[in-house]
């Protein structure tokens, strides 16, 4: 049996979850961290090519998220933060981290449970 | 358990009065209603669940999880003498099915992709297939903490301990925390 098929109301929750995120996050930022996660994690071949500044800034926050949390460092994370206003940052971390744990529970699941039919 | 951890971090988003972070209410309240979800989940024991949150909140270097232990796993045997076994629990004569729970643990948290054969051999050799389910939600539910470990927003000094420095919390019957006390009732 699936992962969705063993926790379904656990699965169902973490994709209300990214449904919001999509609605509020700015689509770019999203398709940045998106592109970030599947890059690193999932071994995509998409370019994911950072062209500006604040694609730099912000992948390199995602980075170190998906990295090593903890060696996050204030600098890095204060760069980032130039990007947003108000509860900006904060709902962007948020989303990072859903579409993270989404990527991870993937990879692991199908190694451990199989995929979804 | 050791010393791994790292000096402080500042905090890195504005608050507001209540000292919170500002954020979009409805998707904090999504993330926690999938947070509550997987507590509700009743497939693993409580002892292989605490481990499993001892180890994400060393990875990740939370400071309130590290503050925290749950107290339904006190009472079912883990002490401060099993916690100190997690952070080296490859060399620890920790059971072999709890080995196995940590092994998942790093490998979802560093590199899923490279989880070797061998482990996954191991996991269906100790755990079911309901249990390894939970164990993969359980692992996203205590790393949560990464947003807040992002944020600065981790900070433990608000939470009054006992004299080992940690407190104990309770979940009620829909998966959200009932308590936190630096007492073990």
């Amino acid at each position: 049996m699936s992962l969705s098929n063993l926790q379904p109301e656990a699965m169902a929750a973490l994709d209300a979850a990214y449904a919001r995120a999509t609605e509020i996050v700015d689509p770019y930022f999203l398709y940045l961290a998106e592109s970030r996660i599947e890059q690193m994690l999932g071994g995509s071949d998409s370019p994911g090519a950072l062209v500006t500044t604040q694609d730099l800034e912000l992948s390199e926050l995602v980075d170190q998220m998906l990295i090593d949390v903890a060696g996050l460092d204030d600098k890095t994370a204060k760069r980032a933060g130039r990007y947003f206003e108000g509860g900006g940052m904060t709902d962007f971390v948020t989303a990072s981290y859903i579409i993270e744990a989404r990527t991870r529970l993937r990879i692991m699941s199908e190694r451990l449970l199989g995929r979804d039919s | 358990m050791s010393d791994l951890s790292r000096p402080n971090r500042a905090v890195r988003v504005p608050l507001n009065d209540n000292g919170r972070a500002i954020r979009d209410a409805q998707l904090y309240a999504l993330l926690g209603e999938y947070q509550n979800t997987v507590v509700r989940s009743t497939h693993l024991d409580v002892v292989t669940q605490e481990l499993i949150r001892l180890r994400c909140a060393r990875q990740h270097d939370c400071r309130i999880c590290q503050t925290l232990r749950l107290a339904d796993a006190q009472q079912s045997g883990v002490d401060a003498d099993m916690e100190s076994k997690i952070d080296f629990y490859e060399t620890s004569d920790l059971s072999e099915r709890h080995k196995t729970a940590l092994r998942l643990v790093d490998a979802f948290i560093w590199r899923p992709q490279d989880m070797s054969d061998e482990l996954v051999a191991q996991a269906h050799e100790y755990f079911s297939d309901a249990e390894l389910a939970e164990i993969l939600v359980d692992i996203t539910k205590w790393s949560t903490q990464k947003i807040h470990v992002t944020l600065g927003i981790d900070g433990a000094d608000h939470v009054q301990t006992d004299d080992r420095g940690v407190a104990y919390f309770v979940f009620a019957d829909d998966g959200k925390v009932a308590s936190i006390s630096s007492e073990l009732s």
